[in-house]
């Protein structure tokens, strides 16, 4: 199982329900990754914070900050000199700190024992912050890395970039006029998700 | 075993230094490079090539073989280390984006683990059975093969996947992606690209887009699950006139068009439609979701 391999199985391994045989290879890559490791130790951390917290409170207030600076803090041990193949990967650092707010996003959602906030709530208000600084986090490093990206490519990012938000925006216009829609607001989360896949891509694209 | 070949530089440079001729021209500008070591059956193989192209073939051999054409040589280096139980190997450059291409041909054991990272290089993998992790920003992916894992991104470039495989996933931002083959877990998700399946039996199946089309044609398994999800892309799915599914299908504003079972009727919900029926036992689900994405139901 390769670093990346990983990404897709921690969430699920935090949630328990990962098969036996992809526990015991996500533990193993751990044992033998410091790196891995180490994110997997702040995953479980932010875990256990938002498992702490009542279903009410909305997770930035608790979470958001320790993301930021979290990001902000690999983020200032990215600057080394190293070949672009051995660099410090500390957008995926960012990356998986991301995935923590996803993780604790849903987790709020599923506590509340109401499976989606409607508009004008705290916790829709809460949530939808939360995924646009997450999404802008990404972007302002990713623009702080445009030419290592190339232009082409990051010409490609802003036009997709460009569809998911005009699908947020028509998502919210119809959530303004019908505000209990749960599958609107399904779909309002998707594309802020996609939103933040795509730069989550970008970003691996840059420091992989 | 371990062999090695290079042209020598002194010798492409003499070469370079004669008179006239693009036979000349081409020794000073390439480089051709062959390593080959005995490595384990499920070894970790890593291999960076921003631009150029990588064909990786999985042989029965506990070797692995490269042959690398190395454009502009006096700028990029052709790097290559590890043992038995991982290897890494690609293009080192000083231009990075701008990397002259580099062409890798590369034979592993089909049980080989692959990690592939690229830039424009087009990437064609066959014959291989081990976990396949492939990164690219432009360049096309084609792969065909039995991959215990398969997880294949990138932006712009098209994937073009034929395989059978107990997880595969695809990754676009607005290329498209074609899978041909069965799975127990598939997921295909782009921005603006196309997802096409053509499936000869999957069990668990995700498609999600913003804009592109959803096409998706086969038989599910009996106890599958198919999910679309799209903002304003059309959703079509041409299923087994014997599925025996439960169906939940809704768009906010767009329309159904229910060729499946057209005795059912998609039920009026504000500007938008919903579909809700069962064909018994009922075993599978097929749920779709869109925001203005037309939504066709077809019998195969």
């Amino acid at each position: 199982m390769t670093c990346l391999e990983l990404f897709d199985y921690l969430d699920r391994y935090h949630a328990g329900t990962l098969s036996r045989p992809e526990a015991e290879a996500v533990e193993q890559h751990l044992l033998g990754c410091a790196d891995c490791a180490a994110d997997f130790r702040f995953q479980r951390l932010l875990k256990g914070k938002t498992v702490a917290l009542p279903g009410a409170i909305a997770p930035e207030h608790e979470l958001w900050p320790g993301i930021r600076d979290q990001i902000r803090g690999t983020a200032a041990v990215a600057a080394g000199v190293r070949p672009r193949w051995q660099r410090t990967p500390w957008l995926i650092a960012a990356t998986i700190a991301l995935m923590g707010l996803s993780s604790a996003v849903t987790m709020l959602l599923t506590r509340t024992g109401n499976p989606q906030p409607y508009v004008g709530t705290q916790d829709f208000q809460s949530t939808e912050v939360g995924y646009r600084q997450a999404a802008d986090e990404l972007l302002r490093s990713l623009q702080a890395h445009r030419k290592e990206l190339g232009e082409p490519a990051f010409k490609v990012i802003e036009q997709n970039l460009h569809i998911i938000d005009q699908a947020i925006q028509e998502t919210q216009a119809a959530l303004a006029s019908d505000p209990h829609n749960q599958q609107v607001t399904q779909l309002l989360w998707a594309s802020y998700e996609k939103k933040i896949d795509l730069l989550q891509r970008a970003a691996h694209n840059v420091e992989s | 075993m371990r062999t090695m070949r290079s042209i020598p530089l002194t010798l492409m440079i003499a070469l370079a230094a004669l008179p006239g001729g693009a036979a000349q021209a081409q020794a000073t500008s390439e480089q051709r490079v062959e390593r080959k070591i005995a490595i384990d059956p499920d070894a970790s193989i890593r291999i960076y090539n921003l631009n150029g192209s990588v064909r990786v073939e999985g042989w029965d051999r506990d070797t692995i073989s490269v042959v690398a054409t190395i454009g502009d040589p006096l700028k990029n280096r052709f790097f290559f280390g590890g043992g038995a139980q991982g290897v890494k190997m690609g293009i080192e450059s000083p231009m990075e984006l701008d990397q002259a291409p580099a062409h890798l041909v590369v034979k592993v054991p089909t049980r080989a683990r692959l990690w592939i990272k690229a830039a424009t290089a087009t990437i064609t993998l066959s014959g291989l059975e081990g976990g396949v992790d492939v990164s690219s920003t432009s360049g096309n992916i084609q792969f065909d093969g039995n991959p215990d894992q398969l997880n294949l991104e990138t932006m712009d470039g098209s994937i073009n996947i034929t395989a059978t495989g107990p997880w595969i996933r695809a990754k676009t931002a607005s290329g498209t992606i074609t899978l041909r083959g069965s799975g127990e877990d598939v997921g295909a998700t782009t921005v603006s690209g196309d997802i096409t399946l053509l499936s000869s039996g999957m069990r668990r199946l995700r498609m999600e887009t913003v804009s592109g089309r959803v096409n998706f044609s086969g038989p599910l398994a009996r106890d599958g699950a198919l999910s679309a999800e799209s903002h304003s892309g059309p959703v079509d799915l041409l299923l087994s006139a014997d599925l025996a599914a439960e169906f939940d299908l809704t768009t906010y504003q767009g329309t159904i068009s229910n060729g499946f079972a057209p005795e059912r009727r998609p039920l009026r919900q504000g500007e938008g439609q919903e579909l809700h029926f069962t064909v018994q036992p009922g075993t599978a689900n097929v749920i779709v979701r869109t925001f203005k994405g037309p939504i066709f139901l077809r019998k195969k």
